[in-house]
């Protein structure tokens, strides 16, 4: 489109008439060093901590560090063309970045700028990046289901609307993998998804983004890039800002999930942040306060209470571990911050099992109340049962002679793990879920061979949609009914059952 | 308008808790030989008007392989003629080796002197040299808008085009025409900008 040049010139000469000159008063202060993404300032008496300083060039700053003489500053941008003895001026406001429906479906940086080159983000909005975390009388327990569309996931460790639900592992096990399921299975629930990519390579966040779009997955989500060649400040507070975008919507009433990929960079980006501003190192060279830095992070995903409107962030952390060492520094704060964790293990991946979940140390500790009660009564001891089978296999391994009793659970428990097998970017509805479980532990794939359970799954839930819709239907009528799928004489039970057993009837593995 | 003049040296980290020190403990020696503001206005004349034009002096008291009987003797003859408190304290001074933080012990103890004596250090930047009666009209009017006596320090810079900068402390007042061109041209630039945003149509050029 063409612009009329005249219309803007009347806006301007508007403005220049209407322009009442006011005297410009500014704290300032100057730049005595300046490198690696911080700077160091004398003057600036009045600078609050967190406070936004600006440098020559519209470059932004916060104040992160006041000392007696100086105050250590935190270089938002472009530090190279800051020099010893410039100006720098406090603005008297905290770092916020804009907020509301346009961010949805953009890619921006953590203080809200463009990525995408789809112009500006059209909107007045802007929320502190820190903001404190709802009180105890703000909120109300996580009861709603955030559905992953895994199987594994929903049955075995749900996670439900507010909570906040770490995916650890080593590097290539389907961390991310499992956060971009959760995220493409929000479609056409109204769910706003925020996927933070902090110190990542910026092909691997170009290939997430290329995913969500084929998915259809833009139109909700918001992507905050800071890479990782960004600068170890925009690292450190784009999960802040992510979490402040996600925040406008929830107090709204809305829901929204937010992906942190990954913790543990940011946390090295505040390391190096930290040594850089010479605050003493801890464990790890950490400093002192890492934990807070993830506690009130985290502590800002919350399901409001009634009186608030109700709406909720819930957050998928991901923490990556060396060699499967989950007692570091950082996996172990996160893990205690966290209300649950999904641990992939690297030898599960290799065997083909992906979602590689360990189901033994896997845990959700508020997501069992939020779960669908039809999920809740087939996959109720399947965690467990897993587990058992888990020894049970490394038992049989010694070649010894095994009863038929136990030989039986070895295979019921060989098809349960084919089960829960999933392709990637395939999420699947809670009902499809809730039928092939069941079909599982109540022992309908007992005949199937081990190495026919996929296909028996595909073609089940394609017989279901083609010729047992009703079927279908009634079972998601009766989801949250608690004796659905539990007691035999209830309509969805028998309903369920019978179609099975019609499917069994007709296919012959 | 970047910070210039030989006043106006960066901020020395390092030198300041030392010059904090030996001010104080010049500030206190002066008052007992009660010539406060004359030890210290000494003390800033030979920092700002005698070490430059020599360095070798500044050079031969500030080395440690000078010894400590002859910078003495180069101390006695060159500043006998102040007060005998500077003249003691310079050598204090030399004698711990510290004579390099003589800069910053004569700026912080005209700091100290100003704060107890409720003077403030105004500096005023303006684009051209201002005749000294107006220095006078300046003094009395900040003085009456601050409620404390005030010492006027005054530079030039031609880029702030015209107007006044007034820096009291770390607070700058800025009525300079520089900074309210570039703040118009902000304003305007983002009226506009949120104009056009709003309302698409009012500036699209028609296609026919």
């Amino acid at each position: 489109m063409k612009f009329n040049a005249d219309e803007i010139a009347s806006v301007i000469q508007q403005e220049i008439e209407q322009y009442d000159s006011q005297i410009d008063v500014r704290e300032v202060g100057t730049v005595l060093e300046v490198g690696d993404g911080i700077a160091r300032v004398h003057g600036l008496t009045g600078v609050a901590a967190g406070e936004m300083v600006e440098f020559p060039g519209g470059i932004t700053g916060l104040a992160f560090n006041l000392e007696e003489n100086s105050v250590g500053v935190i270089i938002l941008g472009d530090y190279l063309t800051i020099n010893e003895g410039d100006e720098v001026k406090a603005m008297g406001q905290l770092l916020s970045v804009p907020v509301g429906e346009a961010v949805l479906g953009r890619i921006i940086d953590p203080l809200g700028n463009p990525l995408d080159g789809k112009g500006p983000i059209n909107t007045t909005e802007r929320r502190n990046v820190e903001t404190i975390a709802p009180g105890v009388a703000e909120r109300q327990p996580v009861h709603e289901p955030m559905q992953t569309g895994l199987k594994a996931i929903d049955a075995m460790t749900p996670v439900g609307r507010g909570q906040r639900e770490l995916i650890i592992g080593d590097r290539k096990t389907g961390k991310t993998a499992i956060a971009i399921d959760a995220i493409i299975n929000q479609k056409n629930t109204g769910v706003k998804c925020f996927y933070v990519a902090v110190g990542q390579k910026d092909s691997s966040v170009a290939a997430v983004v290329d995913q969500l779009e084929e998915a259809g997955a833009m139109d909700y989500t918001t992507v905050i890039i800071s890479g990782a060649s960004s600068p170890a400040p925009l690292q450190y507070i784009a999960p802040y800002s992510g979490t402040s975008m996600a925040e406008y919507f929830m107090y709204n009433g809305e829901h929204c999930l937010v992906v942190y990929d990954d913790l543990s960079k940011q946390a090295a980006a505040y390391r190096e942040l930290s040594l850089l501003m010479r605050r003493p190192p801890g464990r790890e060279a950490f400093p002192g306060d890492v934990f807070y830095c993830h506690s009130r992070l985290l502590e800002r995903s919350v399901k409001l209470s009634a009186e608030l409107g109700g709406g909720s962030i819930t957050s998928l952390p991901v923490i990556e571990t060396l060699e499967g060492e989950v007692s570091a520094y950082i996996p172990t704060n996160v893990i205690s911050i966290t209300d649950g964790q999904i641990y992939l293990q690297p030898d599960l991946f290799f065997a083909g099992i992906r979602p590689a979940m360990n189901a033994g140390i896997s845990v959700s500790r508020v997501g069992g109340a939020a779960q669908v009660k039809a999920m809740r009564n087939v996959s109720g001891s399947l965690r467990l049962d897993l587990a058992a089978f888990r020894e049970l296999e490394a038992f049989a391994q010694l070649g010894t002679d095994l009863d038929a009793a136990t030989q039986s659970r070895l295979d019921r428990g060989y098809r349960m793990v084919e089960l829960l097998k999933q392709q990637q970017y395939s999420p699947m509805n809670v009902v499809d879920q809730i039928m092939v479980i069941f079909a599982g532990t109540k022992g309908y794939l007992d005949k199937v061979p081990t190495n026919k359970v996929g296909e028996w799954e595909s073609l089940f839930l394609e017989f279901i949609h083609d010729k047992k819709q009703d079927v279908w239907d009634l079972l998601d009528q009766n989801k949250d009914n608690k004796d659905a799928m539990k007691k035999a004489d209830h309509p969805a039970t028998q309903a369920v059952v019978a179609a099975i057993e019609e499917f069994a009837a007709n296919h012959k593995f | 308008m970047s910070a210039s003049g030989s006043g106006n040296l960066a901020y020395d980290t390092e030198r300041q808790y030392i010059g904090t020190v030996y001010a104080k403990g010049l500030l206190g020696a002066a008052e007992k030989a009660n010539q406060v503001t004359q030890v210290v206005d000494e003390l800033e004349s030979i920092v700002v008007d005698v070490l430059p034009q020599l360095p070798k002096l500044k050079l031969l008291l500030e080395s440690p392989r000078v010894p400590m009987e002859v910078k003495e003797k180069v101390l006695n003859q060159s500043f006998s003629a102040g007060s005998s408190v500077l003249l003691t304290f310079l050598k204090v001074v030399c004698r711990h080796g510290r004579f390099d933080c003589l800069r910053v012990i004569s700026r912080t103890a005209t700091a100290l002197l100003q704060e107890q004596t409720g003077v403030v250090e105004v500096r005023v930047t303006t684009a051209e040299l201002v005749p000294e009666s107006m220095h006078e009209e300046l003094k009395t009017k900040l003085g009456q808008i601050l409620e404390k006596q005030v010492v006027i320090r005054t530079e030039t810079d031609a880029d702030i085009l015209g107007g006044l900068v007034v820096r009291v402390g770390d607070t700058v007042f800025d009525g300079s025409v520089a900074n309210q061109l570039s703040q118009i041209r902000r304003t305007a630039v983002d009226q506009a900008m949120q104009q056009i945003r709003q309302s698409l149509d009012r500036f699209a050029v028609d296609a026919s």
